[in-house]
């Protein structure tokens, strides 16, 4: 053997024993796109990589199918495709405040056309490292712009402080998927600040009181 | 140099070719082609719409109406653990919305107004310029929402009982307090990705919207069991006093109902296909 060949060889040898190494689920975290985001630390790939139907040759043959024109859907390739449905597997509540299909009807359009908040992956993005890595704390006034309360038990009322633009976010007082039992916090300028919300979005712990009411599943497998 | 480049790429499409499509294993299903007869999507809208419009006309005149009478209680905080009370109207539509979102098929339900009591549920954009087309010709709306992708079909939610009238006249975060019997209170808005829909569609769609009613039901039964005085739940109704019927009985009596108006809207609309 000529040493060029030899190192072909070892060449070969060398990457298709990566390829078959990072394939290994111990080996998962070195081809991660990002660290997880907090809570998801000891995820599985699998748990949100879920395979797609079909063998790779069906895909492939489904798919140029697609774009040839003779078939009318995609088929997703070796992965589906992250969607809510994924999210929900281990997320689903009774009384979520904010459900994403919520933002599905058609008056939401200004709203989904900005933050496409219809789509769990548009405020947590998966591979950030972050709790919350896209939504701003103001966003809540893209929908919250007019609000009237006539038992209003705060002591400045609410639709006050919206006509007094003297309000950043709803998030101070209230917890956006309403998973907190908490009392709601009453007397303006005492609700938690700014800093420790935006610091909550990225990793730091629940800043509102209370224990959380539903606990997610450890795993989309868990009955 | 360019002939080798030629055969080369001509021997590698032909392999591609035969790998693919001769040699192939079986095709993946298509899940987008209907088989059988095909209606227009407003079909299925028609339908699912009266399903749910006549379960809320029981739920709202049967139990809220008639179970206030006798000391039953309706509130917004019906899910509050001290609170002995089970779902207004609208709450337990919200609940038959949950239901379907969580089911496979693709439907989706969302109740809003011009007036609402919740702020949150008011019609804007589109939404409104539907709505008040909708209350000049008291007939459906349909468009395409072309952002989501959806079909959509908005139906006008009448006041039917008395209940509806008395209580949003008089709740404090109403914004009108005139609200008379019949009126258009708002609308149901429905949402489907397909054009058209196979009668398997519409079966899966009435299946769908079945179960979230029952599932509503049930939660309030479930509430009910928690009540410190809870009705006995079994054959009767509450016009005959502190009862509430079965998830059986309210689903017998409704599917009676519902099922009579689902074959009229199917058999006028096959018969107009067939013209």
């Amino acid at each position: 053997m000529t040493a060029k060949a030899f190192g072909y060889f070892m060449g070969l040898s060398l990457s298709l024993g990566t390829v078959f190494l990072l394939l290994e689920q111990d080996f998962e975290s070195w081809h991660s796109s990002g660290d997880l985001n907090p809570g998801h630390e000891e995820l599985e790939c699998r748990e949100c990589h879920i395979t797609s139907e079909g063998t790779v040759r069906q895909q492939i043959q489904a798919n140029v199918k697609y774009y040839l024109d003779q078939r009318k859907t995609e088929n997703d390739f070796v992965f589906n495709k992250i969607n809510n449905k994924h999210c929900i597997a281990c997320h689903d509540r009774e009384d979520d405040h904010h459900p994403t299909y919520r933002f599905n009807e058609p008056r939401f359009k200004k709203v989904r056309e900005l933050i496409h908040p219809e789509l769990c992956i548009s405020c947590h993005q998966e591979h950030s490292a972050r709790r919350v890595s896209q939504f701003k704390p103001t966003d809540c006034k893209l929908c919250h712009k007019e609000l009237h309360i006539e038992d209003d038990s705060i002591t400045v009322p609410h639709h006050e402080l919206i006509e007094r633009d003297d309000w950043e976010t709803c998030l101070g007082c209230h917890d956006f998927h309403g998973n907190h039992e908490m009392e709601l916090e009453k007397t303006v300028g005492r609700q938690i600040k700014f800093n420790k919300i935006q610091d909550y979005f990225n990793s730091a712990p629940f800043p509102y009181s209370g224990k959380l009411i539903h606990k997610a599943k450890e795993s989309i497998y868990e009955k | 140099m360019k002939n080798k480049i030629f055969i080369i790429t001509a021997l590698i499409l032909m392999t591609l070719s035969v790998y693919l499509f001769k040699t192939a294993p079986a095709l993946l299903a298509d899940k987008s082609i209907k088989v059988g007869s095909q209606f227009p999507v407003s079909v299925l809208f028609k339908v699912v719409a009266a399903e749910n419009a006549i379960a809320r006309a029981i739920y709202t005149s049967k139990i809220v109406g008639k179970g206030k009478e006798v000391g039953l209680k309706f509130s917004e905080k019906w899910k509050n653990k001290t609170v002995d009370a089970g779902p207004l109207p609208a709450l337990f539509l919200r609940e038959v919305s949950q239901h379907l979102e969580k089911s496979p098929v693709p439907l989706g339900l969302f109740l809003g107004s011009d007036y609402p009591i919740a702020s949150t549920n008011k019609f804007s954009g589109q939404q409104i310029e539907k709505f008040i087309q909708l209350k000049t010709y008291f007939n459906p709306a349909y468009f395409y929402s072309s952002d989501i992708k959806r079909y959509v079909a908005m139906f006008p939610d009448y006041a039917v009982a008395e209940g509806c009238v008395t209580c949003h006249n008089k709740h404090p975060d109403s914004p009108k307090k005139d609200w008379k019997l019949h009126d258009i209170m708002g609308a149901t808005t429905w949402l489907y990705p397909d054009k058209t829909v196979s009668l398997e569609d519409i079966v899966k769609a009435t299946s769908a919207i079945r179960s979230g009613i029952l599932t509503a039901y049930k939660k309030y039964l479930d509430k009910c069991n928690s009540f410190q005085n809870p009705p006995e739940i079994g054959d009767k109704w509450p016009e005959q006093g502190y009862f509430l019927p079965s998830d059986k009985t309210f689903l017998a009596a409704y599917e009676k109902e519902a099922s009579l108006q689902t074959m009229k809207i199917l058999l006028s609309n096959t018969v107009h296909n067939e013209k």
